[in-house]
């Protein structure tokens, strides 16, 4: 983001635009957006920030610096942003890449999601792959690409799933939770994926088709068709493991 | 054309790398995404790789990385060319490309005050088929229209150089990366190669 507000160059001046109420706009270029109405905006935007409290419906692309949603809305064209917190419900039809994404409401992306660091405590769907550096939920996944990731880290309350994943550390982990819980509609706990390959590789409560890696634990709840393993695997008594193999 | 392809076990038993370093790769673009080739197998999906293309890659990278970041790797395989403009005397002092290649290119194309990054490419690719002897004289001149005419139209997209030969009658094509192409039986394929190929040798020899 350029200097903010301020007439650098062959920069355009940014100016702020509230909406509150009911409105519909063409996008184009600001500092500061706030909407806490409902508004229609049938182009793309370029701001420092973005913040819905209220309903967007968007037709065009965002790119910012921050962006938060406490509201509802969305977004039909790629979003470009360093911070994205989404509080309220939110469905992007594009490419989403940002610094940092965290995620608490429930919220729907249809292309791909480029990340550093992506921390969900909501429900979350991806339809396209998903990139970052640090990988963290202890919410709902539902991830349909390939999640590519330097750590994966996913504390389980519910059922996610993820159909492949590639990365250097993975640990899932069953969260402890009080004995009146035991019995809440959402089932047990569970991770399912087709495919997950990484070097340290700790699982737990976890149902998979493949699971490769250097070195490999597979604990209390796993369900495992095959597993792969480089130079260790340990098993917790507790797991149903199909084939275990060394490569 | 069946491509000679490399599963990611062997690959990974071959070259050493582990699935931390693979990956890593990949999200850094240092591996283009459609060299990923998913096909089912016995246990369900496997990942392959084009072999002729994925084992001179890690190897460069394994040799380079230590000299430079893995972002600056991903430049130098980046199809897309950068801003350089290179004069005559720079071009022959670094031994990029030799004076035989530079005169031919004269001749077809005129001579530049500054040689951008799209013609050093034609010229660079021009002297090495020269030295090795896979093409004639005639034949650069071919190469060096086609490169000077079509070769922006990939906009930084991967392409193939491909020079056919039928009873002596030389044709080249340039192909988007990954196409299939056939021809009749007395044609004969004398070489396919991809760009990027030379875009990555030349854009070392540029960075040093």
């Amino acid at each position: 983001m350029s200097e903010q507000g301020q007439h650098t160059g062959n920069e355009p001046v940014r100016n702020d635009l509230n909406i509150s109420g009911m409105s519909t706009t063409a996008g184009g270029i600001y500092r500061n957006v706030r909407i806490d109405g409902m508004a229609k905006v049938n182009g793309s935007l370029d701001c420092s920030s973005l913040r819905i409290n209220g309903t967007l419906n968007m037709k065009g692309s965002v790119a910012t610096g921050e962006m938060t949603v406490n509201g509802m809305g969305t977004i039909e064209g790629p979003v470009k942003a360093s911070e994205i917190r989404i509080d309220g419900m939110f469905t992007l039809r594009g490419d989403v890449s940002c610094t940092n994404l965290d995620v608490n409401g429930k919220s729907k992306i249809e292309g791909r999601l480029e990340g550093d660091q992506i921390r969900i405590g909501g429900e979350v769907g991806v339809k396209g792959d998903v990139q970052c550096e640090a990988f963290y939920t202890e919410g709902n996944v539902k991830l349909e690409g390939l999640l590519n990731a330097e750590s994966v880290e996913i504390r389980l309350h519910s059922v996610s799933a993820i159909r492949e994943i590639g990365c250097e550390r993975i640990d899932v982990r069953r969260i402890e939770r009080g004995f009146w819980k035991n019995f809440s509609l959402m089932g047990a706990p569970r991770l399912k994926a087709d495919l997950i390959e990484g070097d340290d590789l700790y699982l737990e409560d976890t149902e998979a088709e493949t699971v490769r890696g250097t070195r490999v634990y597979i604990g209390r709840g796993c369900k495992i068709k095959r597993v792969e393993y480089k130079e260790s695997l340990q098993t917790d008594e507790d797991a149903v493991i199909g084939t275990p193999l060394q490569v | 054309m069946s491509e000679d392809l490399i599963s990611k076990k062997e690959l990974l038993d071959l070259t050493g790398i582990s699935y931390g370093q693979l990956y890593r790769w990949k999200r850094k673009n240092l591996i283009p995404e459609d060299w990923f080739i998913r096909k089912s197998s016995f246990t369900g999906q496997e990942t392959y790789f084009p072999r002729q293309q994925i084992l001179p890659r890690i190897d460069k990278i394994l040799n380079m990385k230590d000299g430079l970041s893995l972002d600056e790797l991903a430049d130098v395989f980046s199809p897309a060319l950068g801003e350089v403009q290179l004069e005559r005397h720079e071009l022959l002092g670094r031994n990029i490309v030799s004076e035989g290649s530079l005169v031919l290119y004269k001749e077809v194309c005129g001579e530049p005050a500054f040689f951008n990054l799209d013609q050093t490419l034609a010229l660079y690719v021009l002297d090495k088929l020269l030295r090795s002897g896979e093409i004639t004289r005639e034949e650069g001149r071919m190469l060096l229209g086609v490169m000077s005419e079509h070769y922006g139209r990939f906009a930084g997209k991967p392409c193939d150089l491909v020079l056919l030969r039928k009873m002596g009658v030389p044709v080249f094509l340039l192909a988007a990366g990954g196409t299939e192409y056939y021809a009749d039986s007395e044609a004969k394929m004398v070489i396919k190669k991809p760009i990027g190929q030379f875009t990555e040798e030349l854009k070392l020899l540029i960075g040093k």
